[in-house]
């Protein structure tokens, strides 16, 4: 496991080969890999890389302390302390102290894709300040092998337990603390040259790596060998070494460019002195630019041959430091517990990818894994949301061909992220955010009609989420008005807007946005199907019962209407058949929905409860028992309809049992007027329709008795109700008992009416069932 | 001038003597935006405007109402927007000085745009406020009677100059129309700086107190006999009202002020 | 009495200049339905706010009156009441750079107390580095006296270490800037006076350390501070290692196999 941050030496026998600019051409291209870079200046007595930085302003001027004073800190303390008595590491200098920012608008043409830059940060040596007599107390030269150990331990304990602040956007909420400081990711150390205690002190414990530059010439060649032997980097053998121990990078610097025998000679030559060189000798060519004026080649001469090879040696750097984790996407599948949440596990597998982001293009491929197929509703953590906060934004940043989608994705992400929290300023922060995404956008000429379209729409949305109806109007007014919008995102942003017009009390430019859908012919069917719906509901709010009916029917008729649209067009038609008086019809629209494969779950448990009511209604409790229960066994039925369901079921039972109790008056009442003991029977069955005054045979039965005991206007108040409830069958029994009465005693008042009244009733239903 | 017509002198007699009592003693306060400026440059005093301290509207009025460059202070109030440290002159330090005084803010009277609302006939242009603000001046050596006639002719009680709105309003509706206490504040002018030693209360937020400390520290010790520096003369006047820095030092002083007025 | 909602205002700023490292102030707020501004001091009730223009207020930020925030911030929720909406306690503000969160040992800055969320702006100033949030009046003391308690704790763990006499008595400033609770306060102060010359101590006493805590008395002041220093000085507990003399060792002995040394574990975990 790697340990940040990695110290890198950077090594040479001889001035003059390169070594300050390749370290700091490292670092800048370290730091456009998105790396928070430390760089060292040690080489004490001629410190170019410090001379560089300030002359060329690349920092605006020095810390409190530098090297020289830091080395001197090391030394003194390193006298007093011991493995055994160790040092409160409270009394570590801070880093503030020594180090010195590399001002951000030196970084920014850097090339960088899709992350942002790092930090880069100096401790450079401070020629200015008492250089000579600070340079002679620290008197590294003077350092036997036990203080140099002991120095490189504490300044590598020191540069390893440091940390910085990582800049964490503020709608990103509470953080855990791990996650907003962090180690630097490299310190890379510009070394002494020659056989120095400087180059012992940075070779030693200090470093983890090394990275060793080597000219040609002999001189070169034999001391780089000679001093890399005796120091242990390589071992001696006959007449070659062979590299063991600190893992080294061997480069040969400077070059002359082109082909030449000699060089080709010469580079063999240090090959052999050297040893078996893994993976291989990387080279910096020498370039004129150099000679003249030093340069930061990664970032003002990107083209330049010498730039690429300073890249190269970057890449190998990298690969040899950073192990990219291997990319499953799986891991998003098969990682998720129960809840569909990410495990632990998961998390850190993303969070590596995305450090290693910079160096592989992992990112793309966690966006389309992670972040564009997940259930968006479902997450719920805000490690979560913060982890695809920053694939997005690394997919986002780049002008590639998913990076509309990227932002727009960004936005949702955003936008539900916001719904989470009841914190007020992160709510208010994460919607600004998510409308900045869709802006970019909106404002980008690369952006085509239809994408321009669709994030207006969505920007409309999401400022409705924010409570902004006024913009959000705007936004679907700006696609309605924008000549070349697509006809899905205009159809879309007038039923949006129509909704809004309803919301604010405006039910006449609502009725005329879904119109203008409705009557749009390159509308989507989704869209129209949609208008229509909400316009019928309009209709039978202003009391239009026609033209709400007809407006279901056209959706009901749609071949391609949504099964969601349809099956909310069936229930809102059955309702309207059932406030007509037209039961029969309702129940078979609410059944049509209950039977129909791919309505949405929450309309089908709507069609079960429309129904059960109606069952209920008429006079079966029974059947409306059976059709709450229903709902209430449906796994993913909405809670409100589970616990609307439970509630009416409650009803229905009781009216199950009055039901029963009615029943057995009622038959109790028909025996009695069989035996002819017309007022008891009347009697009971009086109080049967009492209990229960849709029981249609009670009814029957108590005007037929009212009728044999010449209570004829009774008789045929109860008749209206029997009759009003009864079916043919029903009906015919009423006729069969009215003629017996009559064949029993004789001739009775009302019976002529109450005929007239039965065939009347036959004829309607006779009727309505062949309109049907 | 304006702001005392039509006053009912009956209702005024009665209220006058406190009121009066607090004119004569309130102290000046000035407000600014710190003290180490003051101590470390020379003159050490509360600047005139010529030294830049204040704003383009004060020079601005200055111009306008035919004012010296002078030194500002308020009658007893202190407002943070100024700066961050609040100094109080004990009733009396005018007497050294030439100037004169205003019942109101002459920057915010002038601005441009005008912070203060007013009704001026025929109309509320530039010229109108101008002669408006030539006419309500005071000279210095009378602006407390005026001050003591003004507490007890808009305040039912001397406290409220300090809590609330007047209770009456003027013709010029300038203490109906405005929520801004600088409406109804006394401004009083020195056209020569006031020395900083001569406080006789001060209050400062958190930060130059910590300014102060710092610089107390890069001053090195003064040998006894030597003379004293000017932070040494600083520190040998009265100290910084307790809490020793606080955010709300304005409200502190201000509370100090009405302690010593006793309202 | 009228009432403030705090959905009308958003913190743009705070009173004064981060003229050091850290500290507090009060907000600077600007009602959204006008633009106009005004300090929040609520302790003299809402009536008594003054509002200024869009045009004062950027004159009073040229000025250093006011300093800005990059971004405005919302009124804390701790400082709202959930009902009416109404601000009903005094939000202050609190701002701090990296250089004083480095020395007490607080990176990355806090992003919540208790259950405030903090959300920290950069200041308008340049390349301050500065960052402020607003929050209550408690939690930004608390804020800022777990940075002093810090500070102190690094002062404490350099005094036996013989630094530089300058360097300790930054870190001393820098938690009497950061200090307000009146026990940390004095502690700080204390170890300020430690590491003052001699000649320097009694001035700071009375110029400072009396101003603040009258009580104090000067002979028992000197008696904590020797104490302090007696103190300090047996912390921690470190052994002096003899120093080889190198006169015997050449420069290519010393570095022999260098490379292969492990390093030492020199500080404790």
């Amino acid at each position: 496991m790697t340990e940040w941050p990695q110290i890198f030496a950077f090594y040479s026998f001889k001035g003059g080969v390169g070594r300050s600019m390749a370290v700091l051409n490292q670092a800048y291209g370290l730091v456009a890999k998105g790396r928070n870079v430390l760089v060292l200046d040690m080489d004490l007595e001629a410190p170019g890389l410090s001379g560089f930085m300030s002359r060329q302003k690349e920092i605006a001027e020095f810390a409190r302390h530098d090297m020289v004073d830091l080395l001197l800190w090391a030394k003194q303390t390193a006298q007093r302390v011991s493995e055994e008595a160790p040092l409160d590491p409270n009394s570590l200098p801070p880093l503030s102290d020594y180090t010195v920012r590399v001002l951000p608008e030196k970084l920014e043409s850097l090339p960088h894709k899709s992350w942002d830059l790092g930090r880069l940060d100096v401790i450079p040596i401070d020629e200015t300040r008492d250089y000579y007599n600070r340079l002679s107390e620290v008197a590294v030269a003077g350092m036997d092998r036990d203080t140099l150990l002991r120095v490189g331990s504490l300044l590598r304990s020191w540069l390893k337990s440091r940390r910085i602040p990582l800049e964490i956007p503020d709608y990103y909420g509470p953080v855990p603390d791990e996650d907003r400081s962090a180690p630097y990711d490299y310190v890379l150390i510009d070394s002494r040259t020659g056989i120095t205690e400087v180059g012992g002190l940075c070779i030693g414990p200090l470093s983890d790596q090394l990275v060793v530059l080597c000219g040609l010439n002999d001189q070169n060649i034999e001391g780089t060998r000679q001093f890399l032997t005796e120091v242990g980097v390589l071992k001696p053998s006959s007449d070659t070494a062979v590299p063991l121990g600190k893992p080294t990078l061997f480069v040969a610097s400077p070059l002359p460019i082109g082909e030449m025998t000699t060089k080709s000679e010469r580079i063999e030559r240090l090959v052999k002195a050297l040893g078996p060189i893994k993976p291989k000798l990387y080279k910096l060519s020498y370039h004129p630019q150099m000679a003249l004026v030093e340069t930061i080649f990664v970032r003002d001469h990107q083209d330049e041959h010498l730039a690429q090879e300073y890249r190269s040696l970057l890449e190998q750097l990298l690969q040899r430091t950073e192990t990219t984790p291997d990319f499953d996407p799986t891991i998003f599948f098969s990682s998720t517990n129960s809840e569909k949440t990410l495990t632990d596990q998961a998390r850190k597998s993303v969070r590596a990818l995305l450090h290693s982001a910079s160096i592989s293009e992992s990112a793309s491929m966690l966006f389309f894994a992670f972040v564009s197929n997940s259930d968006l509703k479902t997450v719920t953590d805000d490690i979560d949301f913060q982890l695809m906060d920053r694939i997005c934004r690394a997919v986002a940043s780049s002008e590639s061909s998913v990076q509309f989608g990227a932002l727009d994705r960004w936005s949702d992400v955003l936008s539900q992220w916001g719904l989470r929290t009841t914190d007020r300023a992160l709510k208010a922060r994460r919607f600004e955010e998510a409308i900045n995404q869709l802006d970019r956008i909106i404002d980008s000429p690369r952006a085509s009609p239809k994408t321009r379209a669709e994030a207006l729409v969505n920007r409309a949305v999401t400022f409705g989420q924010q409570g902004n109806p006024e913009r959000e109007i705007s936004d679907y007014t700006a696609v309605i008005e924008m000549p070349d919008a697509p006809a899905k995102q205009k159809a879309k942003a007038l039923v949006n807007r129509a909704f809004m017009f309803g919301q604010q009390g405006n039910p006449k430019r609502e009725i005329s946005d879904y119109t203008a859908v409705i009557e749009m012919p390159d509308a989507p069917a989704e869209q129209k199907a949609k208008a229509l719906v909400n316009r019928a509901f309009m209709f039978g709010q202003q009391g239009n019962p026609e033209r709400e009916i007809s407006d279901y029917t056209a959706v009901i008729e749609m071949p391609d209407a949504p099964a969601e649209q349809k099956a909310t067009a069936l229930i809102k038609r059955g309702e309207t058949f059932r406030q007509q008086g037209n039961p029969e019809r309702a129940i078979r629209h609410f059944t049509s929905v209950i039977n129909m494969l791919d309505a949405p779950t929450e309309q089908k448990a709507t069609a079960l409860i429309r129904r059960g009511e109606t069952f209920r209604q008429q006079g079966n409790p029974k059947r409306a028992i059976r059709d709450f229960t229903s709902v209430i066994n449906i796994v993913d039925a909405p809670t409100e309809h589970k616990d609307n369901a439970d509630s009416i079921r409650k009803d229905a039972y009781e009216q199950v049992g009055i039901q029963a109790e009615a029943n057995s008056l009622n038959d109790r009442g028909w025996g009695r007027y069989v035996d002819g003991r017309i007022k008891e029977a009347i009697a009971d069955l009086r109080q049967a329709v009492e209990l229960d005054p849709m029981n249609v045979k009670a009814l029957g039965n108590l005007a037929i008795s009212l009728l044999v005991d010449h209570q004829t206007n009774d008789a045929l108040a109860a008749y209206d109700a029997a009759i009003e409830l009864a079916d043919t069958d029903r009906l015919a029994d009423f006729e069969k008992d009215l003629q017996r009465a009559i064949a029993k005693h004789g001739a009775l008042p009302g019976a002529d009416e109450v005929r007239t009244r039965i065939e009347a009733r036959a004829a309607t239903l006779k009727t309505t069932v062949a309109a049907q | 001038m304006p702001l005392l017509s039509d006053i009912d002198e009956k209702a005024l007699a009665a209220r006058l003597p406190a009121s009066n009592a607090v004119a004569d003693n309130v102290p000046l306060v000035h407000v600014d935006r710190t003290v180490i400026d003051l101590i470390e440059h020379p003159p050490h005093e509360i600047p005139t405007s010529a030294m830049g301290s204040n704003s383009d509207n004060t020079r601005r009025a200055e111009g306008l109402l035919g004012l010296p460059q002078s030194a500002y202070f308020y009658a007893g109030r202190a407002h943070p927007k100024f700066g961050s440290t609040a100094f109080a002159f004990a009733a009396g330090c005018e007497d050294a000085h030439t100037g004169s005084a205003s019942p109101f803010d002459t920057g915010g009277l002038l601005s441009n745009p005008p912070h203060l609302k007013l009704r001026l006939n025929p109309t509320d242009g530039e010229a109108e406020r101008v002669a408006f603000g030539k006419a309500s001046m005071l000279p210095l050596d009378q602006w407390r009677a005026t001050f003591g006639r003004f507490l007890a002719a808009f305040f039912d009680a001397d406290v409220d100059y300090w809590q609330k709105k007047p209770s009456r309003f003027d013709p010029e509706r300038l203490f109906e129309l405005n929520n801004d206490w600088r409406a109804w504040t006394f401004e009083i002018r020195f056209s020569e700086g006031h020395s900083i030693h001569d406080r006789a209360a001060w209050c400062a937020d958190e930060t130059v107190m910590s300014q102060l400390r710092r610089l107390d520290d890069q001053q090195p010790v003064t040998i006894p006999g030597d003379p004293l520096s000017v932070l040494d003369q600083f520190f040998a006047g009265p100290p910084a009202l307790e809490p020793s820095g606080t955010p709300q030092f304005c409200e502190r002083l201000e509370q100090w002020v009405r302690e010593q007025i006793a309202v | 009495m009228n009432s403030l909602k705090a959905s009308d205002i958003e913190i743009v700023g705070f009173n004064g200049a981060p003229l050091v490292e850290c500290g507090r102030s009060l907000p600077i707020a600007k009602r959204k339905s006008d633009g106009q501004h005004c300090v929040l001091d609520l302790s003299r009730g809402v009536d008594t706010l003054v509002w200024h223009s869009q045009e004062e207020a950027t004159s009073f930020a040229e000025a250093r009156q006011w300093t800005e925030l990059v971004r405005s911030v919302s009124i804390p929720n701790a400082c709202v009441e959930s009902s009416t909406g109404s601000v009903i306690t005094q939000p202050m503000m609190v701002f701090e750079n990296e250089t004083l969160l480095d020395v007490a040992n607080r990176v990355p800055r806090p992003d919540h107390h208790d259950l405030e969320y903090l959300i920290w702006q950069p200041l308008k100033v340049g390349d301050s580095g500065c960052f402020a949030t607003c929050a209550s009046g408690p939690a930004v003391e608390a804020i800022l006296d777990d940075w002093a308690q810090g500070l102190l704790k690094r002062f404490d763990a350099m005094f036996g270490q013989n630094p530089d006499r300058a360097d300790l008595k930054r870190i001393a400033d820098f938690a009497l800037c950061a200090a307000r609770s009146r026990e940390l306060r004095r502690k700080a102060y204390l170890r300020y006076a430690a590491t003052q010359e001699p000649d320097r101590m009694k001035r700071t006493f009375d110029r400072f350390i009396h101003t603040e805590f009258p009580k104090e008395n000067w002979d028992c002041f000197l008696n904590e501070l020797k104490t302090l220093r007696d103190i300090l000085k047996v912390l921690p507990i470190t052994t002096t290692v003899t120093q080889v003399d190198p006169s015997g060792c050449s420069t290519r002995q010393s570095l022999r196999d260098i490379a292969n040394d492990k390093p030492l574990n020199l500080v404790a975990k």
